[in-house]
């Protein structure tokens, strides 16, 4: 039995994309061979018992998977929090060989927007002397709106296949496979859609809620 | 000129004295907030501040005189420990509710995709970073987290600088006058 802790790096808890992603690995693994726990960073920041939860099971796991989304170019803000507390509480030994994958995802679906992320996430592991697996990376994952992967259709397509594959490569010696990398590589729209569609839902949005001038402008420039 | 510096340092005084000396020479106007010392709640992700409030936080704290200062603000200097590459925690929970700058919309910038920026103009952002030195990448990572922070709030002007937790005085005041001079 492989022992998987499973750390959703978003800085909500509840329906998140993160949780999604994770749901929808677990859902892949074989549970005869893999026994894969879930947490939540910001629930872990706000709850001891959690935290508690959270360490222990990484203590007896072989490998630690962080889905994080990106907030402002890099990790959120709860996920800065539980890693500042992971590397203060353990000894580079306890964690050592244990093994680290990384799933970035972001909405904009540039893969330079995840670069940072996945970056940080490597110089954790390698700094904790855990043994980095290597990172999948989606962009545009937007429309997954804290859904059941399945239940979103086209838009998680390409997540979906990524992790299926990943899945059935799903060994005690994982590795990334090479065509869950290339399934990443592409990107899932071009940016002219992206803005254009999303500016569509963005003045829909605004237009039958009501709100007004959202341009608005509340506080005095710099001279 | 006016300058906002946000500092999570908690030790490490030589710096931010050193930073506070040199910017005293060039600023009219100098806010300083120590991080460590402030209330201030973490982003709820609500998104008022880009539909029902438009560019205000929802969240009544310190941000409410921050965010006024950031936009009015010549210059940004941002202070902090560096964890692996990114900010620490107490800079990063600042850096996530500026999404006040930025308005619901998107735009391609820089040949990537962003959220359309509310005000037109820009501070030039200064990040400094004291490296713990855990990991060999973190310094570079933190430059490129610097210049990516600049690129996603529409900052053409950036300048990023790491410096070591023992690091001499001498150096720290070269590295300073470098970051600060005019370009």
């Amino acid at each position: 039995m492989i022992k998987i802790t499973a750390l959703s790096g978003s800085g909500r808890s509840g329906k998140t994309n993160s949780h999604a992603i994770l749901v929808y690995l677990k859902d892949q693994l074989d549970t005869k061979q893999f026994q894969c726990t879930i947490f939540n960073a910001f629930s872990i920041t706000k709850n001891q018992k959690e935290r508690t939860a959270f360490e222990r099971d990484l203590v007896s796991s072989n490998l630690l998977i962080v889905c994080a989304p990106v907030y402002l170019d890099t990790i959120s803000h709860s996920l800065t929090v539980v890693l500042e507390k992971l590397a203060s509480t353990f000894t580079q030994r306890e964690l050592s060989g244990k093994k680290f994958l990384t799933i970035a995802h972001s909405g904009y679906t540039d893969i330079s927007q995840r670069e940072l992320i996945i970056r940080v996430l490597k110089n954790f592991a390698v700094g904790m002397e855990m043994r980095y697996l290597g990172a999948l990376s989606f962009g545009g994952t937007s429309p997954i709106g804290g859904r059941p992967l399945a239940e979103v259709g086209y838009f998680s397509k390409q997540v979906r296949n990524a992790l299926e594959k990943l899945a059935r490569h799903f060994k005690e010696e994982v590795a990334i496979p090479e065509n869950a990398l290339a399934i990443c590589a592409k990107k899932p729209f071009p940016n002219w859609f992206a803005c254009y569609a999303m500016n569509i839902v963005m003045k829909r949005k605004a237009k039958t809620k009501g709100y007004k001038d959202v341009l608005y402008k509340p506080y005095p420039e710099a001279s | 000129m006016s300058v906002l510096i946000l500092n999570s340092l908690t030790e490490n005084s030589h710096l931010v004295e050193e930073v506070k000396c040199q910017i005293g020479k060039r600023a009219a106007q100098i806010d300083l907030f120590n991080l460590a010392d402030e209330r201030i709640q973490m982003c709820r992700s609500c998104d008022r501040c880009s539909c029902r409030t438009p560019g205000r936080c929802a969240i009544q704290d310190k941000m409410q005189t921050i965010l006024p200062l950031w936009v009015k603000a010549n210059m940004v200097v941002l202070i902090t420990t560096i964890f692996y590459g990114t900010y620490d925690s107490l800079l990063k929970k600042v850096i996530e509710r500026l999404m006040p700058l930025n308005t619901i919309f998107f735009t391609v910038y820089k040949g990537e995709l962003h959220h359309r920026n509310r005000y037109q103009k820009t501070p030039i952002l200064a990040g400094l970073g004291v490296t713990p030195q855990r990991h060999p990448d973190e310094s570079d990572a933190f430059k490129l987290l610097i210049k990516r922070n600049a690129i996603n709030l529409f900052i053409e002007d950036y300048r990023a600088e790491v410096f070591r937790t023992d690091e001499a005085i001498d150096n720290i005041k070269v590295k300073l006058d470098q970051i600060f001079s005019e370009r």
